[in-house]
């Protein structure tokens, strides 16, 4: 059935065509040409957009998107993702909720595969195209469970330094705000004094603050502490609006990391410096900004993994810290959407082996999961 | 002098001295597990024939699934190790999957049609072509005559050509360094073979090329 | 020349004395009643004035196949019509019905034999 219609397609659209709009001509139905995000609604849902190169290379070149989706847009020649109703819908309420308010949190979940990093790389792009600050954490686990390097934090006792994973960070932050910092031109509101001869003034840019953090790795989880805050203070004045997006954030509240101290004891997760900012950023206590959390079950260890609702993956402290937030459900693909996901992979020849009922048959293997059809696509 | 073994030879049936492997009995079939071949069965009225035939049971790759292949179940029972058949079926898959990203790349990076047309991305028929190009036409069989060991060239039949090829290729693709994965070379090996190059295909031109060194022998043959 | 041995040695080759050494019988002194198969194995060299062409062509393209393509099919042809053959050949054998003629297989034969046995 899908193929006639792939077959159809291109001639019913000829039809309606003009020869003005050459390239309108061969925009196939699962398609939509408007990558301007914030215009996307409902009526787009279920196609696929395509990210911009440039726009792709600011936000994701150093993390953001999954890595099994990487690896399928190389071999696309393209970066789409499909306009979906959790996305859709938290650029709703970003673009009708009041901002001088307290920050709103939105907690995305939902069960593995179903597109949840997708959604909040969705949400990024709408606040890279509307000049947010992104604060975008693409995966807090990693932290946690292969840290680069650890060392003892020397400012506050008893507190462990991811150093090296702290100053990637800050360059992540950097690539995805080059264009908006130096336009922003927020200053720091108070002296920084890392050590005898170090020193940041206040008054100095937050890219000196940064590259501060970079060139001295020793200081960068300091340097995050100092900019978050600094960040914080500027919304709340109103100077600039920050979008926050945390990937896998349940895993700050989770009772162990694989970190081991210098007496072989794991440490939690709330004596690494990296937690405090991060944790701060999504209380409310501040304006002007929104916070988009994903929770996940795979950010967590193997014997937390039997639920992926907020309640139960962020915990009792996790939850009344983000309390009161807003819950976004993140499902399968929906009988449209999974049309749409058939007729895109038939496109670009990721399904090939095709005889009467396969989408049927492949409905049934992946039960609609994104993550599951794509890998039940593979040998196709 | 006829003793009473013998007298009794004299009457004992014509046995079968070939013994049965199969659990089954000789005249149960094999089942048709296929939609279409059943489909088609019933439109010739050849089910009426079978209707009351005892039928074996169906393996448990015997599938109903639009994806099912018959050289591809063959093929994982080759790379198949001690009766992991799930390892097996994941290790193909994965070369596939291999297949299909490489040849996807040289897809989207072709700029005419006419070389787009040109790249074959379909890895069942890439599995198919690698398989059709790396059959061998004979084997060499050492054979004794007076007291000396010949090897002597010995057509096959299809089966076996097919046997020989799927098996060179899986073990081409099993030498190999440590650190690349079998499906990664199992994927090298198969887009070699289909585009009639690469160590398989070389093995079996080397083949060919002993027979014929060997074709004065070709008489001492037997079956 | 060549000597043979006996001559030089006398006593060496010698038949033994029947007083000193008993004859025995260990295998029975009279034929058996049926014939072994495996004479019968039939020496099937079939299709090598195919497989001279196939190769001669072969030789002359450097064993690239798309090239002698008549020569191969011709050759698997024949090996095929010579297996039909073999197979079909058997099949009737294995029924083992005598016929009159020269030419008879070894189940023939048995069978023949069964009717006739050693005398004693």
């Amino acid at each position: 059935m899908l193929i006639r219609q792939l077959k159809q397609f291109p001639r019913a659209l000829s039809h309606f065509s003009t020869v003005a709009e050459p390239a309108q001509v061969k925009l196939e139905h699962f398609r939509t040409n408007e990558s301007t995000v914030s215009s996307q609604g409902s009526q787009h849902i279920g196609r696929f957009y395509r990210i911009p190169l440039e726009e792709r290379k600011q936000l994701f070149t150093h993390g953001g998107l999954p890595k099994s989706f990487e690896k399928q847009a190389k071999t696309f020649g393209e970066v789409c993702v499909m306009v979906r109703e959790p996305a859709v819908e938290i650029i709703d309420y970003i673009k009708s909720s009041d901002l001088s308010r307290p920050v709103n949190r939105f907690v995305l979940h939902g069960d593995d595969g179903c597109g949840k990093s997708l959604t909040l790389a969705h949400v990024l792009h709408y606040g890279l195209q509307n000049e947010f600050v992104l604060v975008h954490v693409p995966w807090v686990p990693n932290w946690f469970k292969r840290p680069k390097e650890t060392a003892n934090s020397s400012t506050h006792e008893g507190f462990i330094d991811l150093p090296f994973d702290s100053a990637a960070w800050l360059i992540h932050f950097k690539t995805q705000n080059a264009n908006l910092l130096p336009k922003l031109n927020l200053k720091t509101t108070k002296d920084y004094v890392w050590s005898k001869r170090e020193t940041t003034p206040a008054g100095s840019t937050l890219l000196e603050l940064i590259e501060h953090g970079i060139n001295r790795v020793k200081f960068a989880s300091d340097a995050i502490t100092a900019l978050l805050s600094e960040l914080k203070q500027h919304s709340t004045d109103g100077k600039c609006k920050v979008m926050v997006g945390i990937d896998g954030y349940n895993a700050f509240f989770h009772d162990k990391t694989r970190i081991l101290t210098e007496n072989k004891a794991k440490v939690t997760p709330d004596k690494v410096t990296l937690t405090k900012p991060f944790l701060d950023i999504t209380n409310y206590d501040w304006t002007n900004g929104v916070c988009i959390l994903a929770v996940d079950r795979i950010a967590l260890t193997e014997e937390r993994m039997e639920s992926s609702l907020p309640r139960y993956q962020l915990g009792k402290e996790g939850f009344e810290h983000c309390d009161p937030f807003i819950p976004i459900k993140v499902e399968n693909y929906s009988e449209e959407e999974f049309e749409n996901c058939i007729a895109y992979y038939l496109d670009r020849r990721w399904i090939q082996n095709v005889t009467e009922g396969f989408d049927n048959e492949l409905k049934h293997l992946s039960a609609k999961n994104p993550y599951n059809l794509m890998s039940v696509c593979a040998p196709l | 002098m006829l003793g009473p073994a013998s007298k009794l030879a004299l009457f004992r049936p014509t046995i079968c001295l070939v013994s049965h492997m199969s659990v089954y009995p000789k005249n149960y079939i094999d089942p048709i597990f296929k939609k279409d071949q059943q489909e088609a069965l019933k439109t010739s009225g050849e089910h009426l024939k079978i209707a009351h035939i005892p039928i074996k049971a169906a393996r448990n790759n015997d599938t109903v699934s639009v994806f099912h292949d018959d050289v591809i179940s063959k093929f994982t029972n080759y790379i198949m190790r001690k009766g992991d058949k799930l390892l097996a079926r994941d290790l193909l898959d994965k070369s596939f999957e291999q297949i299909k990203r490489v040849q996807l790349e040289k897809y989207n990076t072709a700029k005419t049609e006419e070389e787009k047309a040109k790249i074959q991305t379909n890895p069942k028929e890439i599995l198919h072509q690698a398989i059709e190009n790396s059959r061998p036409l004979l084997q060499l069989t050492p054979i004794k005559r007076g007291g000396v060991t010949y090897q002597v060239p010995v057509p096959i039949t299809i089966n076996r050509s097919n046997f020989m090829a799927m098996k060179w290729i899986i073990e081409a693709a099993n030498e190999k360094e440590r650190t690349i994965h079998f499906p990664q070379k199992l994927a090298w090996e198969l887009l070699d073979a289909a585009s009639n190059q690469g160590r398989v295909v070389k093995r079996k031109q080397d083949l060919h090329k002993q027979c014929e060194a060997n074709r004065a022998y070709a008489h001492y043959r037997w079956s | 020349m060549r000597v043979p041995t006996a001559v030089l040695q006398r006593n060496a080759r010698r038949p033994q004395k029947e007083d000193q050494v008993p004859f025995q019988e260990l295998l029975p002194l009279r034929l058996r009643n049926h014939v072994s198969g495996k004479s019968n194995r039939m020496n099937d060299v079939s299709c090598l004035q195919e497989m001279a062409t196939m190769f001669a062509c072969m030789k002359t393209n450097e064993f690239s196949e798309s090239l002698c393509n008549k020569e191969i099919s011709n050759f698997q042809k024949c090996y095929k019509v010579h297996i039909d053959r073999a197979f079909e050949a058997k099949k009737t054998d294995n029924q083992g019905i005598v016929k009159p003629g020269k030419d008879l297989n070894y189940k023939q034969l048995n069978k023949y034999l069964r009717n006739y046995p050693s005398p004693f």
